[in-house]
């Protein structure tokens, strides 16, 4: 948004992803995001313009910096389930995504998440995924 | 009666409801479209403090006019019981709306895609 930011962009956009993962991006309220980030909700607002705009920074960063890390891929589920119908941005982010790898891959790396994420064979999330 | 919202092709323009007479405030509130920064369904704003009351009402479960916090000058008109969204601005009068409208998952919808398309 080229506004001035008085934080740590990455170290905030780690903590709202964390949010996001465990709620969704329905289930995440901005009292969440405040209480996670320790900054002011007014701060927020003004950093990233609404909590979209917050999901979509949380994306991205993890889409650039952790791109096969199982955060990332969580987001681009929730991006998916939630988003993606109703938002242009969104869905072009999570087109170019798809569009890094063989589809055989995408099928297996979002399985793998979500089985991953729903703890259902008792797997650990370690965050990284192989 | 809640605040009608009408989006043109420049422009965001709040038509408050019920407050107007109250607090002769203007009939209508525009906003560039370039500088509305994105919008949020967010109730739980209600429950913080709002800050410095310039002009405006705060009875009961109702919230309305200029509220100074941090810097920051939002314009509210929102009932409690109403579903609250925020509009974030820059380079106007406010930097933030807190309203309360008839649809605003559609409404929150609408202004975030202008904004994604905006801001190509």
């Amino acid at each position: 948004m080229g506004r001035r930011k008085s934080f740590n962009e990455s170290e905030v956009l780690n903590k709202m992803s964390m949010v996001f993962i465990q709620y969704g991006f329905e289930g995440t309220s901005l009292d969440l995001l405040v209480n996670a980030t320790g900054l002011l909700r007014g701060s927020l607002y003004a950093a990233f313009g609404s909590k979209l705009g917050m999901f979509i920074a949380a994306l991205k960063e993890n889409i650039n910096h952790r791109k096969d890390s199982f955060g990332t891929t969580y987001l681009v589920i929730i991006a998916m389930m939630e988003l993606v119908s109703t938002n242009v941005e969104v869905k072009q982010i999570v087109l170019n995504w798809y569009h890094t790898k063989p589809q055989a891959d995408i099928e297996l790396t979002l399985g793998r998440a979500l089985l991953n994420k729903s703890g259902l064979l008792g797997g650990i999330d370690d965050g990284k995924q192989s | 009666m809640e605040n009608k919202v009408k989006i043109n092709s420049k422009n965001l323009v709040v038509i408050p409801q019920g407050i107007d007479k109250l607090l002769s405030l203007k009939k209508s509130l525009t906003f560039q479209l370039n500088n509305v920064l994105g919008a949020t369904i967010d109730n739980e704003i209600l429950n913080e403090s709002k800050g410095i009351k310039d002009g405006g009402t705060n009875i009961s479960g109702y919230y309305a006019g200029t509220f100074i916090k941090s810097n920051r000058k939002s314009f509210f008109n929102v009932k409690k019981s109403s579903t609250a969204v925020v509009i974030e601005l820059t380079n106007e009068n406010y930097n933030q709306l807190v309203i309360g409208v008839d649809n605003p998952r559609e409404l929150v919808d609408q202004i975030n895609n202008l904004v994604a398309i905006n801001s190509k």
